[in-house]
């Protein structure tokens, strides 16, 4: 049977090859939508994002009528659309990092603690995993708002609620065959402490779940957020949310279109690359978490 | 079974019973509910006076025994923005345009996830496993707030074929239900088609080619009732989303619902009303769930409850 | 044994058929030929990946899609090419005609099914029985196979069967529509040895009872010599050593035959790889050039190395339709 012979590769060509193992076209639209707006949107944005002219309001965007000086239009207050999606992206990815830090946080140490203890510890946090993933995240947010008003911190606590159950459950399923290891067992009889075990001994066998777990779930923390923003029950105003946003146009889509259509499709983009991302990096370093 | 049924009810009781602490917890913590009964100006007498109508000056765990006394009653309170009405009566009411547009949207959106999952999974590695994969990739980064707003723009502002909003005949439900159900659709069609590819490796399968089943028979009769079975246990989720989707999609297309009614409340700072719209929605996801467990057991014979 | 022998009535010549994997494409069955009579029990012999099931899925025109594919030779069956039979024609044959038993009970019926409903599947695909009588007729196959009770066992679900159970229920399936040849894909592999014995003793019954001809699938020689009329010895994907069964155990010709018979176990000495022979079965894609069997013959010659054998007809004792592919054939000391 003949055997394919393939062309020495050159130097380019290695590279190329290498390259091509990363999924290029999400990481690009990332950085160019999400990362670099989020960090550098002060010395990007062209406009100053609250603030606008009432005479240049509803300007279109450039090849619908418009001029350079908005590319995307301007909303009804004449603030322009881009810069205003420029500094959302600061707030998707600030609520979102934020909520994931904090959700996986406590997620994972209850998860360890409950797989590492097991016992009564476990049954309790798991029934609470249970009531936890039982509540639909939209409903405690609209209590929380009707409690409190809307803000940042509300936000957080509702994006940490809905996922804490999940790294938690994971990440206990993990520990429970993790801690049965002999490397486990050999530094219990070395006289390690619980916390030294867990820390030292089982955290990094289970950082690969919580990488992955944490990256599948940015996009859909994005749309989380953006959706409690639609609503109102996010960020308040003027702080430009690509969700507010959304909301803002939401009467106006007749007359300008613009207004909804460009931070919508900010979201979309950047959750689809997200979630390319997201599946990935799963199948490199988790095969395992393909159901989650 | 009915000994699993009976702690599966007793279990549906106890997270509901966590649920309406976290509402109550909630609605007496983050402040004196008595702020939003009161005018800017009354003086302290007279809050005094409402403090003592409502039983909020008694210790909360009397106050919440009291709540679920007559929670389980079926009274939640009355509406605080909407005065003569209870907060359960005006659920009630809109309750049915709710069920009717969540109950439309998971029909049509099961309909369609199911059958392209399926034949996505038959059709491993070809064209219409790749347009499947896309759909899916799409529909689970679409915002459902702005796919109604671009589906009104579309089809109910440009081509006008189909009424902006409101609730109405069949054609008022199209828009509000595509919007509702393209992420479930994406959802259970990813699910539909591993379940499915797990099951054509089965023997089973190929059995029933050796004995020869047409080909259709095999797919849509032998392999889509195993394969049924992990779709059906996301229906409760299904159902949950549904519900909470319906706050932003009866939003938008003035759908007047029990998710219009929550945000109008929210709007007014009628908490009671809030209060009513939540803890019925998680019964509604909770007896969808049950209700799941029990199908689950109809569906797949090797399920034995004890 | 009161069986009788009768016509040929299948007749498989120069059988090709292709795997295409991630290896490259290569035979899977590479020119198999052999004929079956009325009545007559085939054993095809071989460790796995030799290419006896293979050979059974490409009469049935049932290869795993899109990797399989006949790619050459003739089925005659009835006085009709199968290979040559549209999809539609060949569902027809297939469970009617000729029915297949598979390997593990435990996966091989449909667990969301009751039993009645899956062996009357069959019966109502094949058999111009009315609805209502299919049941009977359910119930009568599997009282063949001699499931207890079977009234009361159409209602169950395999899962509420013991693994010997099922394997008796799917041959129920496979002879419900009175088919002219079962093929017994290692039906006994996965079942105990008591439970084995009852099987064989039980498909030994029903073909002394119904004509029935066998193609039995396995790789114990100790079940070829208490079931089988013949034997087909395969490795690689081609037929080695084709006779009856006496000749080709009490005369051997191919080494590889030979060794295999001199490690046969015994029903009560099952073993997992039966062979004394040192070395791997080669890999499909990476067959040696000449004889395959080369690498790991203690006989191997110069001429081994230059082409495969052609079949050379075994003289001596007994040697009626005995061929073996081996260039030692040609030797009359050999």
């Amino acid at each position: 049977m003949a055997v394919i012979e393939s062309a020495e590769p050159n130097a380019f060509r290695r590279m190329w090859r290498w390259l091509r193992g990363y999924p290029l076209i999400p990481i690009f639209v990332l950085l160019v939508l999400l990362v670099f707006p989020a960090i550098f949107a002060d010395v990007l944005a062209p406009h100053d994002p609250t603030q606008g002219a009432i005479r240049n309001r509803r300007q279109p965007p450039i090849f619908f009528g418009g001029t350079w000086e908005y590319p995307l239009g301007t909303d009804r207050l004449g603030r322009d659309i881009l810069s205003r999606i420029m500094y959302g992206a600061r707030v998707s990815l600030s609520i979102s990092l934020v909520g994931i830090f904090v959700g996986g946080l406590i997620g994972v140490t209850l998860g360890m603690l409950a797989g590492y203890f097991r016992g009564w510890l476990d049954a309790v946090i798991m029934r609470l995993v249970e009531i936890s993933l039982a509540l639909p995240a939209i409903l405690l947010a609209l209590v929380l708002a009707a409690a409190t008003g809307p803000s940042f911190q509300t936000i957080i606590v509702v994006v940490a609620f809905v996922l804490w159950a999940l790294y938690a459950r994971q990440v206990r399923g993990e520990v429970l065959s993790i801690r049965e290891r002999d490397y486990v067992a050999r530094a219990r009889v070395a006289g390690a402490s619980e916390l030294w075990i867990m820390v030292r001994h089982i955290l990094p066998n289970v950082a690969n779940t919580i990488i992955v777990l944490a990256t599948l779930q940015v996009g859909s923390v994005i749309i989380l957020e953006a959706t409690l923003s639609f609503l109102g029950l996010g960020v308040p105003r003027p702080t430009p949310a690509w969700g507010l946003m959304v909301a803002d146009g939401r009467q106006l889509i007749v007359s300008a279109w613009w207004i909804s259509f460009f931070p919508g499709l900010a979201i979309t983009l950047t959750v689809f690359s997200l979630n390319l991302l997201g599946d990935w990096l799963r199948d490199r370093l988790d095969p395992r978490l393909a159901q989650v | 079974m009915q000994r699993y049924l009976a702690r599966r009810i007793l279990q549906s009781l106890i997270t509901l019973l966590a649920i309406s602490v976290v509402v109550f917890a909630l609605s007496r913590l983050s402040g004196n509910p008595v702020d939003a009964l009161l005018p800017d100006d009354a003086t302290p007498e007279e809050a005094a006076i409402v403090m003592q109508e409502w039983g909020l000056d008694r210790p909360l765990h009397i106050q919440y025994w009291s709540f679920l006394r007559n929670a389980v009653q079926g009274n939640l309170g009355d509406s605080l923005k909407w005065p003569g009405e209870t907060a359960m009566a005006m659920v009630w009411q809109r309750l049915p345009a709710t069920l009717q547009l969540g109950g439309f949207a998971i029909i049509v959106s099961t309909l369609i996830a199911i059958p392209i999952g399926v034949l996505a999974a038959v059709n491993k590695g070809k064209w219409f496993d790749g347009f499947g994969k896309l759909i899916a990739l799409i529909g689970q980064a679409v915002p459902s707030f702005w796919l109604a707003i671009v589906l009104i723009w579309v089809f109910a502002v440009h081509w006008n074929v189909f009424p902006t909003s409101g609730r109405g005949g069949l054609e008022h439900m199209v828009l509000p239900a595509i919007a509702m159900g393209w992420y479930q659709v994406a959802a259970l069609m990813r699910l539909t088609r591993s379940a499915t590819l797990e099951v054509l490796d089965n023997e089973y399968i190929k059995l029933a080619r050796l004995k020869g089943v047409p080909e259709w028979r095999v797919i849509w009769v032998h392999t889509l009732r195993n394969a049924a079975i992990t779709p059906l246990t996301y229906f409760g989720v299904i159902v949950g989303y549904i519900f909470t989707g319906s706050v932003v999609i009866e939003t938008v297309f003035a759908w007047p619902g029990t998710g219009l009614l929550a945000i109008e409340a929210i709007r007014a700072r009628d908490y009671t009303v809030v209060q009513a719209v939540v803890l019925t929605f998680a019964v509604v996801f909770i007896v969808a769930n049950l209700i799941v467990d029990v199908l689950y057991a109809v569906v797949d014979p090797r399920i034995r409850y004890t | 044994m009161t069986k009788t022998i009768g016509d040929t009535i299948l007749r498989v010549e120069d059988l090709q058929t292709e795997l295409r994997t991630k290896m490259g494409v290569f035979k899977a069955v590479d020119g198999v030929s052999f004929t079956l009579r009325q009545g007559e029990t085939l054993g095809i012999v071989g460790e796995s990946g030799s290419g006896k099931s293979m050979t059974a899925l490409s009469l049935l025109g049932v290869l795993p899609k899109p990797a399989g594919k006949i790619v050459g030779g003739r089925v005659m069956f009835d006085g009709q090419d199968l290979l040559t039979k549209s999809e539609q024609q060949m569902r027809r044959i297939r469970g009617g005609s000729i029915s297949m038993v598979l390997q593990d009970p435990q996966t091989s019926l449909n667990p969301v099914y009751t039993i009645g409903s899956q062996v009357t599947e069959a019966i109502a695909l094949h058999r111009d029985v009315p609805r209502r009588s299919r049941i009977g007729r359910a119930i009568d196959a599997l009282r063949e196979v001699h499931v207890a009770a079977p009234e009361q066992r159409v209602k169950d679900y395999p899962h509420q069967m013991s693994g010997g159970m099922k394997q008796r229920v799917s041959g129920a399936i496979a002879i419900s529509c009175e088919p002219k040849i079962l093929i017994a894909d290692e039906p006994t592999t996965a079942l105990d040895v008591t439970i084995q014995s009852q099987y064989l003793r039980l498909l030994r019954e029903i073909q002394d009872r119904s004509g029935l001809s066998v193609i039995f699938i396995t790789h114990d020689f100790g079940i070829v010599a208490n079931m089988c009329d013949s034997v087909a010895v395969m490795y690689a994907g081609r037929v080695v050593e084709y006779g009856p069964v006496r000749d080709l155990f009490n005369n051997p010709r191919h080494p590889y035959t030979r060794a295999l018979l001199n490690s046969v176990p015994t029903m009560d000495r099952r073993v997992e790889r039966l062979y004394s022979i040192p070395g791997q079965p080669p890999a499909l894609w990476d067959l040696p050039k000449g004889c395959h069997f080369l690498p790991r013959c203690p006989f191997a010659e110069q001429r081994c190395e230059t082409a495969y054998p052609p079949d050379i007809a075994a003289v001596g004792l007994g040697a009626g339709a005995h061929t073996a592919r081996c260039w030692k054939l040609e030797d009359p000391t050999w």
